[in-house]
């Protein structure tokens, strides 16, 4: 069942299909609405994100590893010597995953449950039968959202992150130290092959 | 729940546009397709700027003389089935036992597939992508030429070499901020297939990179589009076919004078040995030890007017030397010249070899100005072993006498200056390694 929302600032209207999503970005005036039961509210406005840069885009249908999926958000986070992109995609059951993409490799990730050591205190981690090595560390912070997310997100928010690959290249491992327990994400890289989309955009 | 993806949030893709950065010092137009981009390196006046927060801050500037690249910013090729477009290039230089070698490193963006490295050193070609599959050492960039690597994916490795790459040029723009002098420590690895694997470290950040060797054809190969607004490509171009002319010219001239000298070489070669073998042996004497002392006349021999030689053997001569004055003596005591031949000969035996040097004969001419009979007045004296004090005549000789003969000298200085010049003419003509566009 959809739903129709208008953003409370320029009155555009904003289809739901999928009752997961808690806020949107106006593509029209760029405006952050969040929604409480029956309150739309404006959650101000959030920067602008260049479009074209990249494979995936707002909106892009295609299929990864087979299955069907859309495009409905992305958040971006900027560290100390660049940035990537998360994007929110809608699988058909209506379920959600996030493709990370880093330097224009993707990587679909999900959220796991185990305990990570403090931040900064280690170079190998062994869990779910699999040795991971970090690549990177630092501090993250949301400098851009865009399309319909599952939360809400807030400009400027900060984290510190531990990102790392499996020894045999095949798994990301993502941890990002947000709160007491942190929130620990693991992946696939994919190759380029794995994601379709039905406009490659091979005028490139 | 939807159970297909809503149709109305699907929306046709946002078109490419490359932004357009200025550089500070210049106001050159320096197109960035990557939004990843950190640094922009003007390829016009060499400024390297930094993107960020502050959009361009100047890192400093590049060196003014550019080097030469085979590939132009903004060539596009085509790897793998995706097309890429090369967005800067970087010169690496490494110091090995006083030789410098370079390392040209060309990255490849594509925005629907991201980076590649392309990378020439002395004409061999590699194609690299960042691989997240981890090496089982820690150190692997510090690894020594011939040492294993495994990676966490269960690939051996062979390392080939490593060392430090100090960056000296950059142009175009890349995802990370580069400075002219950064110093990158690697070590590259040969695998199973052709496979090739790079690990870096810069910093504290250590990258590792799978990819294959290429030649240059496949290069060549790859290459979908050239650019045309590279910066001096057509002053570049016109050099490089300035410098293959003055190349070819300049080896022309070298196969000719070598080939000249090739000819002299022979040609000398042969006089020297007819002249050597040249000559009738007209007589002989033999000086016996005893006579040596004072002075003693051997022959006569009747000598026709022209050159003549005088081979002096002192055949019982071991580590010892012998000075021996002669004189060309008419009739019975009118001396009209005089020579002289210095004799040593010194032989052992030595870490498990027998050795020698000296020579117990040597060959004197003399000019005879008339026919006639004509004798030698010969004396000797010498010594053993390295003292330089004369205490005799060490050992009888042999003095064998040989007209019509030629000087074979003038024929072997003669060769041996046509083997200078090609020589010479060689080293002017080879070659030189000009990078040339593809």
């Amino acid at each position: 069942m959809s739903r129709e929302i208008r953003c409370p600032n320029c009155g555009a209207p904003h289809v739901l299909h999928n009752p997961g999503l808690a806020m949107l970005v106006c593509e029209y005036c760029n405006q952050a609405v969040w929604w409480d039961e029956e309150r739309v509210l404006a959650a101000g406005l959030r920067s602008v994100l260049p479009e074209g840069f990249t494979r995936l885009y707002r909106g892009a249908s295609g299929s990864l590893k087979g299955s069907r999926f859309t495009v409905l958000g992305r958040v971006r986070y900027a560290f100390p010597s660049g940035f990537w992109d998360e994007w929110y995609v809608e699988l058909p059951d209506g379920t959600g995953a996030w493709l990370t993409e880093d330097n224009h490799e993707l990587c679909l990730e999900h959220a796991v449950d185990f305990d990570v050591p403090e931040f900064g205190t280690f170079k190998r981690l062994k869990r779910m039968d699999l040795v991971f090595a970090v690549e990177e560390e630092g501090e993250a912070e949301c400098i851009g959202v865009e399309g319909q997310l599952p939360f809400t997100m807030e400009l400027g928010e900060r984290y510190r992150y531990v990102d790392g690959s499996s020894m045999d290249g095949l798994h990301s491992l993502g941890i990002e130290y947000d709160g007491p327990r942190p929130s620990v994400f693991v992946g696939d890289w994919l190759a380029h092959e794995d994601v379709q989309l039905d406009d490659e955009g091979e005028d490139w | 729940m939807s159970a297909t993806p809503p149709a109305d949030a699907v929306r046709a893709r946002p078109a490419h546009k490359p932004r357009d950065v200025r550089c500070p010092t210049c106001n050159a137009g320096l197109p960035v397709q990557d939004e990843h981009a950190r640094t922009v390196a003007c390829a016009y006046c060499g400024t390297i700027q930094k993107l960020g927060e502050v959009e361009a801050r100047v890192l400093g500037r590049g060196p003014k003389k550019k080097p030469k690249f085979q590939l132009r910013l903004g060539d596009r090729l085509q790897f793998d089935g995706g097309r890429y477009e090369v967005v800067a290039r970087l010169l690496f230089e490494e110091e090995d036992e006083g030789k410098t070698t370079e390392e040209r490193e060309y990255l490849l963006y594509s925005p629907r597939r991201g980076t590649l490295y392309l990378d020439e050193y002395e004409g061999d070609w590699k194609l690299l992508k960042v691989w997240h599959s981890q090496p089982e050492n820690q150190h692997a960039y510090a690894m020594d030429e011939g040492a294993s690597l495994r990676t966490g994916d269960g690939s051996s490795w062979t390392c080939e070499e490593s060392g430090e790459y100090l960056l000296r040029y950059v142009d175009g723009s890349l995802p990370w901020v580069a400075s002219v002098g950064n110093r990158v420590k690697y070590a590259s690895f040969r695998g199973a297939g052709g496979a090739v694997l790079e690990v870096e470290r810069s910093g504290k950040e250590i990258e590792v990179a799978r990819g294959r060797k290429l030649t240059v054809d496949d290069v060549k190969a790859a290459i979908v589009s050239r650019s045309a607004s590279s910066p001096g490509a057509e002053k570049d171009q016109a050099l490089a076919a300035a410098n293959r002319a003055r190349d070819d010219a300049k080896q022309r001239a070298s196969r000719i004078v070598r080939a000249v000298a090739l000819v002299c070489i022979a040609l000398n070669l042969v006089g020297a040995l007819v002249t050597w073998f040249r000559g009738t042996n007209v007589g002989r004497a033999s000086v016996p030890l005893e006579k040596l002392e004072g002075e003693t006349l051997v022959g006569p021999w009747d000598l026709p007017v022209g050159l003549a030689r005088f081979d002096v053997e002192a055949p019982n001569l071991k580590d010892e030397w012998e000075a021996v004055d002669l004189a060309l003596v008419e009739g019975d005591d009118r001396v009209v010249d005089v020579m002289d031949a210095d004799l040593d000969y010194y032989s052992g035996y030595e870490d498990g070899e027998n050795w020698s040097e000296g020579s117990g004969k040597e060959s004197v001419y003399v000019l005879v100005p008339r026919a006639g009979a004509w004798r030698l007045l010969v004396h000797a004296t010498g010594g053993r072993g390295e003292s330089e004090q004369a205490t005799g005549a060490p050992a009888s000789l042999e003095i064998g006498v040989f007209t019509g003969v030629s000087l074979s000298g003038p024929f072997v200085f003669a060769g041996v200056f046509c083997m200078i010049v090609w020589v010479l003419a060689g080293a002017v003509g080879r070659s030189r390694r000009v990078l040339e566009e593809l």
